[in-house]
């Protein structure tokens, strides 16, 4: 089971437009084997989407992310200990050469996270890879900002992109439809209050909205309350800062 | 070689020309499409990458790959037409490494797909279009190498045979049948030293397999130096070999396996265990000669694995990896015969010298008339009671230079 942000609980996972369209790509990436990316700016929720699809599906799936500019090399190494639970051998070329033959033994899903992490090279290896004829995987990059970015700069990767979800803030619209069944606590909320927390805290952000829940959950259990009032909401910014 | 290639841009690296590319090379004989990865400055990753596109795989690398190996299998695979991907990866020296190894060296034509820019030394180069490297007429494959037949010989005893081949036939044929007849002799000679304690079947299965031969003459002069070596061994053959009588169907997953070696020795070995289901003991006995152009031991080669024989090499040594490599050059001692021994122990004491002899009488019967059968042959002579070894048979053993001068 997929956790929420912090841990939150009694949380339900939001059917967002973007959401579905991952699921809907991750579907069309695997059927295809093909190359696709997952992409904006943190906190919109992109790698609990991936993950959330991935735990419904059966296929077997690689998820590497590199926090620091990975060399070749490095991304080499380890999608070899990914695949055989050992690190690469040899020579450069005799890795890539073990990494193509393990490629090709059977259907898989490898997802790059962080993947504005990649310089040219990285996304030039992971494409020489994947356009050998023997490999049999679909290549998903979820990256942050700038990702596709250095994705679309390059003709020979941005030709490759089968499917792009690109994710942005959650409307007021979408506040209003979607918050209210994502956690009890906003059950028949006053949609002036959603609407302000989301101007102070949410941004139509996921990740903002798991730490408001978080916060204010922990305050109404406090005050002996189920639901948010405006007096917890304000209470709730102040501790996260956004409160003025 | 001031254009040595030929350049096809692909502007936007299109996966659809990529896709194209490798379909073409499946269909198109000849053709080979090979992507160069991103870290390809450095020559070894351009070899590798192009042998593996024909089916090399880095576990069955005994060595860091060298243009020869790439050329071999190039030419084992009847490559006419090499596309590298990605051109743009590779450096200025490499670039000159491909003209001087692939293009000027086996005459392969190379295109270069770049995408993006394309490299200085490749400006005065030729460009061609997608469409016009699918469609252009590509030239037929060279054709199978034809064995060349071997001269016939007479059949003569094989103590005989290297002195009558001198005699009838003309020089340059004398000399091949001579290191063939050596060649069977020494193997069979090195497998009876190695294998002192072997039983009259295995020594019999090893002289089948050292007398094989690609057609009858080959056959022929290889089974008279097989015959020799058991002589000068003083052993008697007279037990039947017992070889396995079926052969294996290899299906694709077994020609992937064979493909990935870059040896062709070890390929081949691995080809023939499976085709003859002979043990590498005795195929070690097998020599470049013993393969044909489509067969391994008369073991049929299906056609996929055709380049593999095609990347041997076919001189007289071992045809393939393992224990080959036997002390050829060793040869048996023979002890001065006792008087139960038979005509087999006493020939063989005669040919390790001319200087031995063994007396008439101390001989037993049934030995001595084999030795007298011998000497109507001219391989044995009776004199002043006691039995020597010829001049004819000395030398018929590679024990002596030629009893006459050559005419005579």
């Amino acid at each position: 089971m997929i956790r929420h942000h912090l841990g939150l609980q009694d949380a339900s996972v939001l059917a967002t437009r973007h959401l579905l369209l991952t699921r809907q790509a991750i579907a069309d990436l695997v059927d295809a084997e093909a190359m696709g990316a997952i992409v904006g700016s943190a906190g919109l929720g992109k790698t609990f989407a991936i993950g959330h699809t991935l735990q419904a599906r059966n296929e077997p799936v690689i998820s590497l992310t590199f926090e620091a500019r990975p060399t070749m090399r490095l991304v080499a190494d380890r999608l070899m200990h990914a695949l055989t639970g050992a690190p690469g051998k040899g020579t450069r070329f005799a890795m890539t050469d073990q990494l193509l033959s393990a490629l090709s033994e059977r259907t898989r899903l490898i997802v790059i996270g962080e993947a504005q992490n990649l310089n040219r090279d990285c996304f030039e290896y992971l494409r020489h890879l994947h356009d050998d004829p023997g490999t049999r995987f679909s290549l998903m990059f979820d990256g942050g900002d700038g990702c596709w970015e250095i994705l679309a700069r390059e003709p020979m990767l941005r030709s490759r992109i089968y499917r792009r979800v690109a994710f942005t803030p959650l409307t007021d619209a979408d506040v209003l439809a979607l918050i209210p069944t994502y956690h009890p606590i906003y059950a028949d909320i006053d949609p002036e209050l959603l609407i302000l927390i989301n101007d102070k805290a949410g941004n139509g952000r996921m990740r903002n909205w798991a730490a408001f829940t978080a916060t204010a959950t922990s305050i109404c259990r406090t005050a002996g309350s189920d639901r948010v009032s405006e007096a917890i909401a304000r209470a709730a910014l102040t501790q996260l800062g956004t409160g003025r | 070689m001031s254009t040595p290639f030929e350049v096809l841009v692909d502007r936007d690296d299109d996966i659809a020309v990529v896709r194209k590319l490798h379909r073409l090379a499946q269909r198109a004989r000849g053709l080979c499409v090979a992507a160069v990865p991103p870290d390809s400055h450095l020559s070894v990753t351009v070899r590798w990458a192009i042998l593996r596109a024909l089916g090399k795989r880095s576990h069955r690398l005994s060595a860091m790959p060298q243009w020869l190996d790439v050329t071999r299998w190039l030419t084992a695979n009847r490559i006419t037409e090499l596309v590298l991907l990605r051109a743009q990866h590779l450096s200025e020296s490499v670039l000159t490494e491909l003209a001087e190894e692939v293009v000027g060296r086996v005459g392969i034509r190379v295109v270069l797909v770049y995408s993006g820019t394309t490299a200085a030394a490749t400006a005065a180069c030729p460009s061609i279009d997608l469409a016009t490297l699918a469609t252009r007429p590509r030239p037929s494959a060279p054709s199978q190498r034809r064995q060349q037949a071997w001269p016939a010989v007479p059949r003569v005893h094989p103590l005989r045979l290297r002195h009558d081949a001198r005699a009838k036939l003309r020089e340059r044929e004398f000399q091949e049948v001579q290191r063939l007849l050596a060649a069977a002799c020494s193997a069979m000679s090195a497998w009876l030293l190695h294998h002192a304690n072997a039983s009259s079947s295995q020594i019999a299965a090893a002289h089948e397999i050292v007398s094989t031969g690609l057609d009858q003459e080959h056959a022929f002069i290889r089974r008279c130096g097989a015959d020799i070596a058991v002589l000068a061994a003083g052993i008697r053959t007279d037990a039947a070999a017992q070889l396995p009588a079926e052969s294996y169907d290899l299906n694709a997953t077994d020609l992937s396996k064979l493909h990935a070696f870059t040896d062709p020795r070890a390929a081949a070995l691995d080809l023939a265990r499976q085709l003859t289901g002979l043990t590498e003991d005795l195929l070690g006995l097998v020599a470049g000669d013993q393969i044909g152009d489509d067969q391994i031991l008369n073991c049929r080669v299906p056609d996929e694995a055709l380049p593999i024989l095609c990347a041997l090499d076919r001189g007289f040594g071992p045809a393939f990896d393992g224990r080959a490599d036997l002390a050829r050059s060793k040869r048996h001692e023979a002890r001065e015969p006792a008087t139960d021994d038979g005509a087999a122990a006493t020939l063989a004491w005669l040919l390790e010298s001319g200087r031995h002899a063994a007396r008439v009488g101390d001989l037993a019967e049934n030995a001595r008339a084999d030795l007298d059968e011998l000497g109507c042959h001219g391989l044995v002579v009776n004199f002043d009671g006691a039995y020597r070894a010829s001049d004819v048979a000395l030398y018929g053993a590679f024990q002596r230079a030629a009893p006459t001068p050559r005419g005579h």
